[in-house]
């Protein structure tokens, strides 16, 4: 995520560059999409909230600050409207590792990797699974730090911003959803 | 599990908060101390697991999805194929109906009524609204001496219009001429020319 190619990109959607529309889209709809999805769990859900995300980039973007990190602004409307979502729906905790029904057997959502070895991928995926497991025993407002952080790579700084918190409590937040973390780490730990 | 005090800066240590002699310090205690080294390579597996986690694509139709909903030109492409078929269904609908009716006697007879009482009507609605705007013109003038002066000088005037367009020929034409003038002046209305820079219209047009 660079912020100079992003400032170009957005000073030619500004112009009214229907291509800059499709660039940006496609720049960071894969990033959008994972928290969204992460946060919501459900396909249909994340799909509604990213498409929302990058409406409500367009329809404002005129306001957009260009001294501010692009991403951070992204991942303020992306956050938010994730809380809302979650806030209004009350969504179920369903693991993106869903049961077929019939034979009782667990299937992921996630997409194959076509460069990695069976082994591997199976390792992969179990790794994926243990992760996404975690993630998903966080409740919101420690998941959506913690995805920020460790998944969109943001700084302490940047998420204090998308999140409209205090540093502090940015920091508060990560630190005892690592530890959390960490504790369930350890239980499953034989 | 028993817990070392210095444990509670793994986590400044991997956020990389810890400097000079606090680095230091900690890095020589965590490499004596059993306890914070297991501590230490619990939290790196914890970000290690959260690093592994992949990007998710939501599809290839994603993009089109969102740029349908957001470029103007498509909304207005959209709008417009919506108005095309609007329109030629109402056309189709309004043919079928007037084939219908021709094909009724009892129908032609009414139209045939219908046509002649029209413009009756339409006169007497526009007399009556003429009137009812003198009529009000003066009644708010009674308040004040000039405005009176001024309605009783435009009551004959307004009579005189009342007289003419109470003759349809007259009157018909006329309020056709009025109401294509209003179209006209409203369509060569002067309109806001919106910047380039700004992409405002997007909302007006999409939401």
């Amino acid at each position: 995520m660079e912020n100079g190619d992003d400032t170009d990109i957005l000073r030619r959607c500004l112009a009214g560059d229907e291509k800059a529309y499709r660039e940006l889209v496609q720049r960071y709809q894969r990033q959008v999409y994972s928290v969204a999805l992460r946060m919501l769990r459900r396909a249909e859900d994340a799909e509604d909230v990213s498409q929302e995300t990058f409406i409500r980039v367009f329809r404002s973007i005129d306001r957009y600050d260009p001294t501010r990190p692009f991403a951070a602004w992204l991942f303020t409307i992306t956050s938010r409207l994730c809380i809302d979502h979650i806030r209004r729906r009350r969504v179920r905790p369903i693991s993106l590792f869903q049961r077929d029904p019939e034979s009782n057997e667990e299937r992921t959502i996630e997409i194959v990797d076509p460069g990695l070895k069976p082994d591997e991928e199976t390792s992969r995926i179990e790794e994926e699974r243990n992760a996404q497991e975690l993630i998903d025993s966080l409740p919101p407002h420690y998941r959506i730090v913690v995805m920020l952080r460790h998944q969109q790579d943001l700084s302490y700084d940047e998420i204090a911003e998308a999140l409209k918190l205090p540093l502090g409590t940015v920091k508060a937040r990560i630190h005892r959803a690592r530890a959390l973390l960490k504790q369930r780490l350890e239980e499953r730990t034989p | 599990m028993n817990r070392c005090a210095e444990s509670e800066r793994v986590q400044s240590f991997l956020d990389g908060d810890l400097a000079g002699h606090d680095l230091r310090a900690f890095l020589e205690h965590a490499g004596g101390c059993a306890l914070c080294a297991s501590e230490l390579a619990l939290y790196r597996r914890v970000v290690r697991s959260l690093e592994t986690l992949p990007l998710i694509d939501p599809g290839p139709a994603f993009t089109a999805r969102v740029l349908d909903r957001v470029l103007p030109s498509r909304v207005r492409r959209r709008w417009l194929r919506t108005l095309g078929l609007g329109y030629a269904s109402g056309i189709s609908v309004t043919l079928a109906g007037a084939l219908v009716l021709a094909t009724q006697p009892a129908a032609r007879t009414l139209l045939v009524t219908l046509a002649g009482e029209t413009p009756r009507r339409i006169a007497q609605a526009l007399i009556f609204l003429l009137n009812a705007l003198s009529f009000s013109v003066l009644s708010i003038a009674e308040g004040g001496r000039l405005l009176e002066g001024v309605g009783q000088r435009l009551a004959p005037l307004a009579r005189a219009i009342s007289a003419l367009l109470s003759h349809t020929s007259i009157g018909v034409p006329l309020s056709v001429a009025v109401a294509a003038c209003v179209v006209l002046l409203w369509w060569m209305r002067p309109r806001e020319h919106t910047s380039r820079k700004e992409i405002g219209h997007v909302g007006v047009l999409g939401f």
